[in-house]
């Protein structure tokens, strides 16, 4: 049972917490930047924009939050949500000023 | 009236599926099914699970999407019910279940 | 890679589901209750059984309505007029009167009897239903905010939950029917699998359009990108009837009810009409604002129409066609609520919510059992797994056993009790509190026995209470054809049976199980071995 004793060191249990703190905060934040971005982009009027991508958000959550713990290695987990998240903001912030 | 009718249909289409299971058929009527009966079950299965839809459909599409929801859970509640308390009755359920749509159908054109 | 994605999905349902499981257990179970709000506040409020069904026009009903808040309250600065419908059966009429700067404005709230139209008499005060509605999502003795954010923390999980366990759950359609009761653990997780597989669409939906219900507290980003002051504007734009009216200080007699509705009545003859409200009906800034009734459509806010008040022509309506994204909002949070749903609807939806408790608590009780079969005969019980058990028997047994309470203390305090409501929910809390006691002390089959035998016999005993306290029984509900009271007892008696059988089977097992707990010891050593 390799399992069980794997359960018991530090670094384990470490890695368990990164893992949630990526799922949750990370998914979340990247939620939230996304769905601003597609409530830009949506071509309809404003209020259906906003009904609109709201509802795709729990999606979008889920997805990132299985996709966190679906790949193997923290490191790319971390530093894919964190580049993400800046871009989308970025993004979001380039077509605000556009407009 | 129409949605009891959807429920007898969407019962009887689980019940094809549970007997299109081989080791639920042999709890019911004590053989083994052959492999042409399995597939008989489960292709009646289908289409009375669509027939079942489609009624369901047609009174409203929001709602009627819903009551068939909630229609397939009650139908496995009560046949994985039956199959593990009751297996005999799911013997007579076979001549009850359509002799009970047939009343149905009936009932609703003379009423 | 396969392998390691399958496996990680096994380890994320069982943390994912396990951390927050009796909370969600909590918020499943009173949500299912929820179901049922309206007929539950019926119930608590025995002065409105014998109130028979409405028979008069909807316009006799609003004209009769206006009329008794002209009378009763001219001064208020809103008068609510809520029509009968098929789940409860009296007419509301509340008045709203202002207390003054800075204070939040005082309800009256009084209910007609729609054939007689005179008030109500014998009403007591209970919070009925929307106690539950509000455990539902602002659970109780917490602030509000933090309630929310927790429950949607736990409904996140649960999605995720569901939607790892249909990732491992492979053979979900092979073995659907299987249950075997005999099996020990084997059958907790042939009831888990039954009861997440057979309502799995339910499950799927509820909990997600859960979430959408307070989607705007989780993401208010797409709004506040869109609009300058963020969920205000956006709120400006999408409900036009909550825009607030302001008084004005010129008086008016007489408010053009007539003009209004005659415009109403003419252009939309078909519209059933949901509740009625008027702003400020003492002068000249009176508004006259209709909400017409969705009935079975899927949608969950009502079309509007707003008339002024002292020339009686349309202001603006609003949903009277709405557009697709509304209608897939809207519709989400319809088909969370089930306002729409009719008798057989509302039982299916009630079926399937018991499925999802079942689910929870049959998780919650194979966790426990998992981490008491890895103990090895020397080792005491961890806290952690005492934790464990303690809280699953005090939630899946105490839970039913507090509900039980909230109905009895309806029935048995007295009627003229001041605080009454919160008394109700206080004896629910305390049934509660008192279970959890009991079984941090006791938490083994025999503590579940005996709950369940004392769930078994307060159910049963609730018909029997309440016929007592009341005048009428069961046999006087099926004669007069009050389906949902009858209902009620019939529902009470076989939660009873549900859990008699269940004490049964503990009983059955608790003397079965000796020997066989030995030989599965004897099995496990020599596998390991």
């Amino acid at each position: 049972m390799s399992h069980a004793d794997n359960a018991l060191t530090l670094r384990y249990r470490l890695s368990v917490l990164s893992r949630f703190c990526a799922a949750i905060f990370g998914g979340y934040f990247f939620t939230a930047y996304s769905v601003a971005l597609l409530s830009l982009l949506l071509p309809t009027a404003k209020v259906d924009a906003v009904l609109y991508s709201v509802c795709a958000s729990i999606l979008i959550f889920c997805c990132v939050f299985i996709a966190v713990f679906g790949v193997r290695s923290q490191k790319r987990i971390w530093s894919s949500l964190i580049s993400s998240i800046l871009g989308l903001h970025l993004l979001t912030q380039y077509i605000q000023g556009g407009i | 009236m129409i949605y009891g009718l959807a429920m007898l249909l969407c019962l009887g289409a689980f019940y094809a599926f549970a007997m299109a299971k081989t080791a639920h058929y042999k709890s019911v009527f004590g053989t083994r099914p052959s492999q042409e009966q399995t597939k008989r079950f489960n292709l009646s299965g289908w289409i009375i699970i669509l027939l079942s839809f489609i009624v369901n459909l047609s009174q409203a599409i929001g709602y009627g999407s819903l009551m068939f929801c909630g229609q397939m859970a009650l139908s496995v509640l009560l046949i994985a019910v039956c199959l593990t308390y009751k297996p005999n009755w799911m013997r007579s359920l076979f001549y009850l279940l359509p002799l009970l749509a047939v009343i149905m159908v009936v009932s609703s054109q003379v009423f | 890679m396969k392998e390691s994605f399958f496996r990680s999905m096994t380890w994320l349902h069982t943390w994912v589901g396990l951390l927050l499981c009796w909370l969600l257990f909590l918020i499943f179970f009173a949500g299912t209750i929820s179901f049922f709000r309206h007929e539950i506040s019926l119930w608590n409020q025995p002065a409105v059984h014998n109130i028979d069904h409405n028979k008069q026009q909807q316009q006799t009903l609003i004209e009769s309505g206006l009329a008794y808040l002209n009378s009763a309250a001219p001064e208020a600065n809103r008068w609510w007029i809520g029509l009968p419908s098929s789940r409860q059966p009296e007419l509301q009429v509340s008045h709203r009167h202002s207390q003054g700067e800075g204070k939040r404005d005082k309800w009256h709230d009084e209910r007609l009897d729609p054939n007689t139209l005179l008030p109500i008499e014998g009403l007591v005060d209970t919070k009925g239903g929307n106690f539950f509605y509000r455990l539902h999502f602002d659970l109780h003795y917490m602030d509000r905010k933090l309630a929310r954010w927790l429950v949607c923390f736990a409904s996140l999980f649960m999605l995720i939950a569901l939607i790892s366990g249909i990732v491992i759950h492979k053979r979900i359609f092979k073995d659907l029917f299987q249950f075997r009761p005999q099996k020990g653990v084997r059958a907790w997780l042939d009831a888990h699998n039954l009861s997440s597989v057979l309502a799995l669409p339910f499950h799927l939906m509820i909990t997600y359009t859960g979430l959408i219900t307070l989607i705007f507290m989780l993401f208010p980003n797409p709004a506040e990108t869109l609009y300058e002051d963020g969920l205000k504007g956006f709120r400006a734009d999408f409900y036009p009837e909550r825009q607030r009216i302001e008084a004005s200080n010129k008086k008016l007699d007489e408010p053009a009810f007539e003009a209004a509705f005659t415009h109403f009545y003419q252009n939309w003859p078909e519209q059933k009409i949901k509740r009625v409200i008027v702003d400020h009906p003492s002068n000249t800034a009176v508004n006259i604002k209709i909400y017409g009734d969705n009935g079975t459509l899927i949608r969950d806010e009502y079309p509007y129409w707003q008339y002024s008040g002292t020339t009686g022509e349309l202001l603006k309506t609003a949903r009277l066609d709405p557009s697709n994204a509304e209608m897939l909002y809207g519709g989400m949070i319809a088909v969370h609520s089930g306002r729409l749903a009719h008798p057989g609807l509302r039982w299916l939806y009630f079926i399937c919510g018991i499925a999802g408790c079942v689910m929870i608590a049959s998780g919650c009780i194979m966790w426990a059992k998992r981490i008491k079969e890895r103990l090895k005969p020397t080792q005491t019980a961890s806290f952690g797994l005492k934790l464990v058990e303690t809280l699953n028997i005090a939630t899946i047994m105490g839970l039913p056993l507090a509900t039980a309470g909230f109905f009895y203390a309806n029935r048995l305090l007295p009627p003229d009790m001041v605080a009454r409501a919160d008394k109700e929910v206080l004896v629910f809390f305390v049934v509660w509190l008192a279970t959890t006691l009991f079984t941090s002390l006791f938490r083994d089959k025999r503590a579940w026995q005996w709950l369940a035998y004392c769930n078994a016999a307060i159910w049963l005993l609730l018909p029997v209470c309440s016929a007592l306290t009341t005048h009428s029984n069961l046999l006087t509900y099926i004669q007069d054809g009050k389906w949902i009271l009858a209902s009620f007892d019939l529902a009470f008696i076989t939660t009873a049976l549900v859990f008699y059988l269940q004490a049964k089977k503990l009983a059955n097992k608790a003397t079965a199980n000796k020997s066989v707990s030995n030989k599965r010891t004897r099995v496990t050593a020599e596998q390991r071995a």
